[in-house]
């Protein structure tokens, strides 16, 4: 099993992050984790199928700035940062073999 | 000392052009980073970045005056960001208190006055960094995001069923070629490997059709199998059928990953023009009830799912819309300071306090914001040779600011504020009359990004004098 971490990173008072993390195709094992936040969080999942990819979905608004990062088991890091905006991005992650 | 305005203008200058450079980095960054276009502070006005900057302001004031000067204010909030000096999050007072520096030019154009003090928020209502949104518009925003989230992993979940589909006709396919490749080792029909392929090459055409590969994607596909299919008559059949297997699931993951990467590139292009035009017919093949609505029956819901279908964002709009709403709630600040008068060797002390607040909370384009300022400053009566603090100046206006031009996003570009003022003499001095009251103008034009032309035309009604000035001012946001 490999592991992923999404870490969130917050300013101000004003934010809300939805992380989904999902199968990104009809062959993967279903796969189908949410969970909500409201300020800085680390989320660690360890249950992940080698050499599989999945949809990590983060979906929230911030009124300070909001930094998110990807990493863990993966074949590519993500990392990205919002400031006084929406934001919905969505990345495809492989896990490595 | 006579260089003084030349080194004024030059300061200006560079400060300008740092805050442009600061801003063409944020453009370099990656997509998600330079969507910093989006900002509150955008919507917040020059007039009150004037009062209280929201993170650096540079300005040359007065410049055909004779008494001109030049202005740096910059939150200590920007300090911090810039130099990296405090760890976590920094306090409230950090984020709403400016570090305001002037120097003052006399006609000779040498420094006749130095300037140093802060402005601190005593209320501040429009700044969502430091100021807790109202529990119903949080809720707004936290169901939207929500909605936003399903309609995502529902348009991943129609994606994942459509993929299903395509499996199915590429397993369909697979069969029937390894049917005629089995036949190849049995006498029938097919037993001419050079009529085998003939077939096989059909049902793959037909197979690229069916899972939507344009001709360009069709070819080089072709060549991969036509190299696995090549010399077939001395090959051993199995492992044919092996490599046709491994192709035609490498198929299946390019499919799947094109797919993807389109879905994800349209939700992103979505996302960056806030218009869901050209994913209105994925949005509506979504099954709201079952999973986005989860049973619920809120109105909330159906309307926000209806902008979805005609194309819009409401989470987008709804963002904007906060956003803005705040931007027009009270700013209230003060402001102490001392200034150091070099040509008469002796302090000015100033204290000063403004108000400012849109007239309307509700969302109207073009808003208006009344102002009201008051400020008193001691300093020398300069008709006395000794070291005195005999000027004693109050002064107190009240006026009106409107938005006369916004850009399609609603933020300023042009403002026209009229205001009066009262300035009233408290101190033992000769000077007369006690009391003078003007009538004033501004009009701020935004000449690009963040560079403002303030023009101030001042109106003395008792002795019919007026007056201009003229100031350039750049703004930088965080």
């Amino acid at each position: 099993m490999k592991k992923l971490t999404i870490q969130g990173t917050c300013t101000g008072e004003n934010n809300m992050a939805i992380i989904d993390v999902f199968s990104s195709n009809a062959t993967n094992k279903p796969y189908d984790v949410r969970k909500v936040f409201y300020k800085s969080f680390i989320f660690e999942l360890d249950d992940l199928e080698p050499g599989t990819s999945y949809i990590v979905d983060v979906t929230g608004f911030t009124f300070g700035t909001f930094e998110v990062s990807i990493t863990g088991e993966i074949t590519k890091p993500f990392q990205a940062a919002f400031s006084n905006t929406d934001f919905s991005p969505g990345y495809i992650i492989k896990t490595k073999k | 000392m006579k260089t003084i305005g030349n080194i004024i203008v030059f300061v200006f200058l560079c400060l300008s052009c740092y805050i442009k450079a600061q801003q063409d980095e944020s453009m370099k960054l990656p997509v998600n980073k330079a969507e910093i276009n989006k900002a509150t502070n955008l919507y917040k006005t020059d007039n009150t970045k004037e009062i209280l900057t929201t993170f650096l302001r540079t300005a040359l004031n007065n410049i055909t005056s004779k008494e001109k000067s030049f202005s740096l204010n910059t939150t200590l909030y920007a300090i911090d960001s810039l130099f990296h000096l405090s760890k976590g999050s920094p306090s409230d007072f950090i984020k709403q208190t400016s570090f305001d520096f002037k120097l003052k030019a006399n006609e000779q154009n040498s420094i006749s006055s130095i300037y140093f003090g802060f402005t601190t928020a005593i209320v501040n209502n429009k700044d969502l960094k430091t100021k807790e949104l109202d529990s119903k518009d949080f809720a707004a925003l936290e169901k939207n995001v929500f909605i936003q989230a399903d309609i995502k992993k529902s348009l991943h979940a129609l994606r994942i069923k459509k993929e299903e589909i395509s499996n199915q006709k590429i397993d369909s396919a697979k069969t029937q070629i390894n049917s005629i490749l089995q036949s190849l080792n049995k006498s029938s029909k097919y037993e001419d490997p050079c009529f085998a392929q003939i077939k096989i090459n059909k049902r793959l055409r037909a197979l690229f059709s069916k899972v939507n590969l344009s001709p360009d994607e069709s070819h080089l596909k072709q060549i991969g199998f036509d190299k696995v299919l090549e010399g077939l008559e001395d090959k051993e059949i199995n492992e044919v059928q092996t490599d046709i297997d491994g192709e035609l699931e490498a198929l299946k993951d390019y499919i799947n990953t094109k797919e993807l990467e389109s879905l994800n590139k349209k939700w992103d292009d979505a996302k960056k023009e806030g218009d869901f035009m050209m994913l209105t017919n994925d949005i509506n093949q979504i099954n709201f009830d079952r999973d986005v609505f989860r049973g619920t029956d809120d109105e909330d819901y159906k309307r926000i799912v209806k902008s979805y279908r005609e194309g819009k964002d409401p989470l987008k709009m709804l963002y904007k819309e906060v956003a803005e709403t705040y931007s027009r709630r009270m700013l209230w600040t003060i402001s102490p300071a001392m200034e150091y008068d070099r040509e008469n060797k002796q302090g000015i002390y100033n204290v000063a306090t403004k108000m400012t607040v849109g007239i309307s909370n509700k969302l109207q384009r073009k808003p208006w914001e009344i102002e009201a300022n008051a400020s008193f400053k001691v300093s020398k009566d300069t008709l006395k040779p000794a070291t005195n603090y005999d000027n004693q100046v109050g002064l107190i206006n009240f006026g009106v600011n409107k938005v006369l031009l916004e850009n399609k996003d609603n933020e300023p570009k042009m403002e026209f504020k009229f205001f009066t003022q009262l300035e009233h003499q408290f101190g033992k001095t000769s000077n007369f009359p006690k009391s003078i009251f003007s009538l004033n103008s501004t009009l701020r034009i935004n000449l690009f990004k963040t560079i403002w032309l303030p023009i101030t035309v001042k109106y003395d009604p008792d002795n019919g004098n007026l007056f201009g000035f003229f100031s350039i001012a750049a703004n930088l946001s965080d």
